[in-house]
């Protein structure tokens, strides 16, 4: 049981003829993410990690190669069943809000995953706890500053408690304090709930501290792998 | 043959934008200011050859505009359909189970609104064969305050911006698990208008950071700006220039003495 990427290959706007097509910008990449483990991705900007990680949950699809999540190819899943499964958090915490209240964000995927009220309620409320947004519950979204948005998009996302987690850079905007909190809810959502976390981060003491394993890439491709951080 | 093609391709490029400019103005002014069906027709024949001579090939004018032709052949059925329904001066071509469909004053009608549109679109087809930043200098040096005309612009720029922020929205959204497909009409309105929402946010917030952006980096500090690139218009630009209004006035004479 893993989300396992094989030799995957993608390039932006190779549609028009008149134009060649860009060096791809994720280029035969093939990793397998395993549950229970916090698995990082690094590589220098530009590099096709961001790229991944909508490859990794279908919201882009992969030239060549697969993506299998559980045994099943990715193409045969809609957005809205891979989201319920694969948890991804973007880059720009900005762009990934769309409710009116910060309460409302958050439930929003519990709302879709048709939890219990009560379920929906306790789950909300640990969240909001845990990222600290208590006091900001009724607040708009838009209002907040750039690492309470990021705070909350992660609280949004990860109170779905799905079976992978994947993070496109997200402490880029929290303080070291903020970090270390979501950084030992990474390793207990892996350890305690094997949950299979993929971390796209360039934050090298975030990632020795709180990875099991390194995948550094360039130019789209892999270009070494650590197993174990030890 | 190859050859061929690219110099033709090159024609409407390589002209100047104030004449595809003149053209797209007098184009649409003359098709609204009458609703004569030939008239109105010949407009379109006068865009559709421009666009073959300038060297758009049907195939590709085709694929520019194949959405654009649903949505008018859409329009058009719906026009003839129902169109005067009801009324009782008037002998519907049709009759299902008691109601009129389809009126002679109802298929004019819709031929005239969709050959309209039409016009409207191909117009438009010719001012895509042209770099934006042309415009732009086109409409300074036609006297427009170069303030305004960097608005208009920068919204051209903004719309594939736009069209992006909203699929990233919607991507998200089923990713935390709302599925479209499921939704009833109600549920996907309600969904449609929830990704509006973020996106005006973020526009006008992001319109507000870019004016403080642009200034602190000099714009609008002297009262005139000059240009690197000045263009300039060469014989057979400015003969378009007259050409292309001439040509719709003549028409339209012809039409009505016809
Ligand atoms: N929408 C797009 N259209 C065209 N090219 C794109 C697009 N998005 C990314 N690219 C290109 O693809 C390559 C990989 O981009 P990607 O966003 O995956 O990089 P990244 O590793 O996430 O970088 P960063 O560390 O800056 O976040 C880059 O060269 C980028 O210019
Ligand atoms: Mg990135």
């Amino acid at each position: 049981m893993a989300l396992v990427a094989e030799t995957i290959t993608y390039s932006y706007g190779g549609g028009s003829s008149s134009v060649p097509p860009p060096e791809p910008a994720v280029d035969g990449f093939s990793a397998s993410f395993e549950h229970g483990r916090v698995s990082a991705i690094m590589g220098p900007n530009g590099c096709g990690k961001t790229t991944l990680a909508k490859l990794l949950v279908g919201i882009l699809k992969p030239l060549h190669g697969e993506v299998i999540l559980d045994g099943t190819n990715l193409v045969g899943l809609t957005l809205a069943e891979t989201g319920k499964r694969v948890g991804l958090v973007m880059q720009q915490p900005g762009r990934q809000l769309f409710c009116t209240s910060v309460k409302d964000e958050i439930e929003f995927g519990l709302k879709c995953l048709e939890l219990s009220q009560e379920e929906t309620e306790q789950r909300k409320n640990k969240y909001l706890e845990y990222f600290g947004l208590q006091q900001y519950e009724d607040r708009f979204p838009f209002e907040l500053s750039t690492g309470e948005k990021q705070r909350l998009v992660i609280a949004a996302v990860v109170c779905m408690q799905p079976d992978y987690l994947i993070l496109d850079e997200p402490t880029s905007a929290l303080d070291r304090g903020r970090k270390r909190a979501l950084g030992a809810l990474l390793r207990r959502l892996s350890k305690d709930e094997n949950t299979g976390v993929i971390l796209i981060s360039h934050d090298e003491w975030f990632v020795s501290e709180y990875a099991d394993g390194v995948t550094v890439m360039d130019h789209g491709r892999i270009v070494c792998r650590k197993e174990s951080m030890r | 043959m190859n050859e061929n093609r690219a110099i033709k391709k090159g024609r409407l490029r390589i002209l100047d934008p104030r004449p595809k400019l003149m053209l797209m103005a007098s184009a649409s002014t003359a098709c609204m200011l009458t609703s004569n069906l030939w008239y109105i027709a010949s407009i379109l024949v006068v865009l559709v050859v421009t666009l073959l001579i300038g060297g758009m090939n049907l195939s590709l004018l085709w694929n520019r505009a194949k959405a654009i032709f649903m949505l008018i052949i859409m329009l058009f059925v719906i026009q003839t359909l129902f169109f005067g329904m009801g009324r009782a001066d008037a002998a519907p071509l049709l009759h299902i189970g008691g109601f009129g469909f389809v009126y002679t004053g109802g298929i004019l009608l819709a031929a005239m609104l969709s050959l309209r549109l039409l016009v409207i679109v191909f117009a438009g087809l010719i001012l895509l064969e042209g770099e934006i930043r042309d415009y732009l200098l086109a409409l300074v040096q036609m006297k427009i305050p170069y303030t305004f005309a960097f608005m208009v612009v920068i919204g051209l720029h903004f719309l594939p911006i736009l069209r992006e922020e909203a699929t990233n929205v919607y991507c998200c959204m089923q990713l935390r698990g709302k599925d479209f497909k499921k939704l009833k009409l109600t549920g996907k309105i309600r969904a449609y208008i929830g990704i509006c929402l973020p996106i005006l946010v973020s526009a006008l917030r992001r319109a507000d950071e870019m004016s403080i952006a642009m200034e602190t980096r000099g714009f609008r500090s002297q009262p005139r700006r000059t240009y690197m690139r000045q263009l300039k218009m060469r014989g057979a630009d400015i003969a378009l220039t007259i050409l292309f209004p001439a040509i719709f006035v003549g028409l339209y004479f012809l039409v009505k003495f016809l």
